[in-house]
């Protein structure tokens, strides 16, 4: 488990709930997010992200509970706090009949003074550069979204909250936008919180992430240890196959779940990875390959159905 | 016997007297006025027409030239508002005799002017003239069409003429309500009238200027339909 | 003031903005163009009453009477110009997805809509001057000067405003004008602010505005009683200063109820605004 007590939290959740008429969207969410994390708040449709994220946004009024960030109550000091915050919610929408420019000279400027070098040096930094000075009625809507960035990167916030930020984006264009991400937590150290549904992405960029369902946190972790915590699936090459299959099946930490083509797949409790290996090649066994099939994807599936306990 | 007969005698020459020839009088006292012009000075006291004093100049050449020049908006009278001394003529009208009386400390008498000519007017007059300087000192316009004017008369004398300084005209007329929604506080409407005063006073009067027909070109008030 | 500034610079971004100032433009040269004229019709018309027993010399159909007719219809299209901006400055935003972008900026929300409203009413003082300005100038060119006469039918009687008090009074007009249609616009504004889109708060504006002059104008019983409680019934209170002699009295009365009206429309918008959930 990562030891995170010498990290500053940047924001925090108390009992954060949110009721519509008489159904909770968000119920008693506790929620810590590191400096330099990139959190990733996962959850099906309806779950209550955006309903989350718009709370800390200050776009929704909390039923209950309380938000700090950087350590200060975000309703007794919001100008203080979200001058050094930025986001998008759902799709990024702009002033369409003006330019990229100009949208961003007057979000920017709500928050402080922007140069004209600021505006066109985020402009490059997502490669809408050259579009400057067109009206953002004629963008796509990947150059949309990535114009949300820019807005979002303007006055250099130290948080930046981002609700579902490829959606509608090509491959090429998620990829890039996860680079960015990737990169202003490391180089900028910025810390960042992200919803999305795209499970693979979130794997391959949140450091820490939360799981929501039905208004209720129901997991909160690094990437690495929550799945730690869950059976792996393995797809294995061993000869001879007979042997390793009676082998396999004597041990009390291994499913068979099926053998064929010469290949086994196995689900292995966690912690017990490196000992199968060291299991198979003791009992002369080859090993051939070793895949093993252990997703996000799995974990958010299954935990999301209540069938682990956490 | 003599009294009663002094009174029938006078009687009888009251009968007789030609009452137009008071006319007569009028027009010859006037007839060396060719035509004149002067500063004219109104003042409205009406409750319809809130205005302030206007100021113009009037032009008058006999026998029936008229014209008002104002750099400003100007109202005027079109009834008893200026002298046109050949307005009352006697061949145009028939003349009844009324009354005898005392104006102003002086003798007068009331005449009552009928037109003869019914298609070209039919204005009917009341004047009181000043019999002892042949001075027309009150008009009275007769009910028609409900209108009630009456113009009172002061005199001063300018190059010889004796011409009016001072009309005093008390108009009582009936306003023409714009169509379309008219109260509807009772069951039957009564029309709404204009009633008050409005006093002209003339100045600076030249007499006898000769006036030609170029000051009078033009000398149409708004054309109203 | 750097809000408003952005506000007013947004306002004055979207060309249908403009829309508002061309069509006045059109209607005053229309206006003015079929008064010349009919020039002669106007007159009868006006001085019906008195035509029979004066004679009416002058320039009475002059540029400032021209402008005061104009400006009698001022309640008629200019709340729908109006409307067109004041109803849709908070509305739009949430059609378009731009409140999103705007409520998660440092500014309070309750600074966000004072700008916007501030910027409404910006919109429509400079409306209305705009239309002042194309009246008295188009109208003195065409019509020449001259002093100003009131014709008020209703009340059966003429006002004479020498000319050299008209252009004075004629500004304390324009501006009782822009305070009148001000509250047409914190209506709309109030409106925009419940709305999700324009069309609703737009529509929903003029049928207040329209339905309440038609009320205000039955001449029975029952709707003059109700006719102190409609707004629309001091919106003419600009008329008054070309009335003799002036009633101020009158005019703070009617300037203060449609001073209230701005505050309380005003008020609850700022309440909804600042409180409430932004789903869109």
């Amino acid at each position: 488990m990562q030891d995170l007590s010498h990290k500053e939290v940047v924001l925090r959740t108390v009992g954060l709930s949110k009721r519509f008429g008489k159904r909770w969207a968000a119920k008693d969410l506790n929620i810590e997010v590191h400096r330099g994390d990139v959190f990733c708040f996962l959850g099906p449709n309806g779950a209550g992200k955006s309903t989350t994220i718009r709370m800390i946004l200050t776009l929704l009024m909390p039923t209950a509970g309380s938000i700090e960030i950087f350590g200060i109550n975000l309703y007794k000091n919001r100008h203080a706090v979200l001058s050094q915050v930025c986001g998008i919610v759902e799709k990024p929408d702009f002033y369409l009949y003006l330019s990229a420019y100009k949208n961003l000279e007057i979000l920017g400027s709500m928050t402080r003074s922007v140069r004209k070098e600021e505006i066109m040096e985020v402009l490059d930094v997502v490669g809408l550069k050259s579009r400057a000075f067109e009206k953002v009625k004629t963008f796509s809507h990947g150059m949309k979204q990535r114009l949300g960035i820019a807005q979002a990167l303007l006055t250099e916030p130290e948080l930046i909250i981002l609700d579902e930020p490829t959606a509608g984006l090509d491959p090429q264009g998620m990829k890039e936008v996860r680079g960015l991400i990737k990169k202003l937590a490391s180089e900028k150290e910025m810390t960042i919180f992200l919803s999305s549904h795209l499970l693979s992405e979130v794997e391959l960029v949140a450091t820490r992430m939360a799981v929501i369902n039905r208004g209720e946190l129901i997991a909160q972790g690094s990437v690495s240890d929550l799945l730690d915590k869950e059976p792996v699936e393995y797809s294995i090459q061993v000869s001879p196959l007979d042997s390793a299959i009676e082998l396999l099946r004597k041990l009390p930490w291994v499913e068979v779940l099926s053998a064929e083509d010469g290949k086994i797949e196995l689900r292995v409790e966690p912690g017990h990875a490196s000992e199968l290996n060291r299991f198979l090649v003791s009992n002369h066994i080859e090993v051939l390959s070793f895949y093993p099939h252990r997703t996000l994807e799995d974990f958010f599936l299954k935990i999301t159905e209540g069938t682990s306990e956490i | 016997m003599a009294g009663i007969l002094f009174l029938l005698s006078s009687e009888l020459i009251q009968a007789q007297e030609d009452p137009g020839r008071y006319l007569d009088l009028i027009e010859k006292k006037y007839s060396d006025v060719k035509d004149y012009m002067a500063d004219v000075n109104v003042h409205f006291d009406i409750e319809a027409l809130k205005a302030p004093d206007m100021q113009a100049k009037l032009y008058y050449r006999a026998p029936d030239k008229m014209k008002v020049e104002s750099k400003r908006i100007f109202f005027f009278p079109k009834e008893g508002g200026y002298f046109n001394p050949s307005l009352f003529k006697k061949k145009d009208f028939d003349v009844r005799f009324l009354e005898r009386l005392i104006y102003d400390g002086r003798k007068a008498v009331r005449l009552k002017l009928t037109p003869t000519d019914t298609e070209t007017s039919n204005k009917v007059y009341v004047l009181t003239i000043d019999t002892e300087r042949n001075l027309i000192r009150e008009i009275k316009i007769s009910p028609s069409e409900g209108r009630e004017i009456k113009a009172a008369v002061e005199y001063g004398m300018f190059n010889h003429f004796e011409l009016p300084t001072h009309i005093d005209l008390q108009l009582d007329i009936p306003s023409d309500e714009p169509s379309g929604m008219k109260e509807f506080t009772q069951f039957g409407q009564k029309t709404k009238r204009i009633t008050g005063k409005v006093e002209i006073t003339y100045s600076n009067y030249k007499v006898n200027v000769g006036l030609t027909d170029e000051i009078f070109k033009d000398a149409e008030p708004h054309r109203l339909k | 003031m750097k809000l408003f500034w952005l506000e007013t610079y947004k306002t004055f971004s979207r060309w249908r903005t403009y829309i508002s100032f061309g069509f006045i433009a059109l209607i005053v040269i229309m206006t003015e163009v079929v008064m010349k004229l009919s020039a002669d019709e106007i007159l009868y018309r006006m001085m019906r009453s008195f035509q029979k027993d004066f004679l009416i010399f002058g320039n009475v159909l002059n540029g400032w009477f021209i402008t005061a007719f104009i400006m009698n219809s001022l309640h008629i299209h200019i709340p729908f110009f109006i409307t067109l901006v004041a109803g849709d400055i908070v509305s739009s935003e949430a059609t378009a997805g731009t409140m999103r972008l705007l409520l998660i900026r440092p500014p309070s929300r309750s600074k966000i809509i004072t700008a916007k409203y501030l910027t409404t009413l910006f919109y429509t003082t400079g409306l209305v001057i705009f239309l002042a300005l194309i009246c008295i100038t188009l109208g003195l060119l065409l019509f020449g000067h001259g002093d100003l006469m009131m014709n008020y039918q209703s009340k059966l009687r003429i006002v004479f405003i020498p000319e050299a008090e008209v252009p004075l009074r004629m500004l304390l007009a324009f501006t009782a004008a822009v305070w009148s249609m001000t509250v047409v616009a914190s209506l709309a504004f109030l409106f925009s602010t419940l709305a999700e889109n324009s069309i609703g708060p737009i529509i929903g504006t003029m049928a207040v505005v329209i339905v309440f002059l038609v009320l205000g104008n039955f001449p029975f019983d029952f709707f003059r009683m109700l006719s102190p409680y409609l707004f629309t019934t001091y919106m003419i209170f600009w008329q008054r200063f070309l009335d003799d002699p002036i009633p101020w009295q009158e005019i703070a009365r009617s300037a203060l109820i449609l001073g209230l009206h701005n505050i309380g429309l005003f008020s609850i918008a700022f309440v909804v605004f600042t409180r409430k959930d932004i789903k869109s």
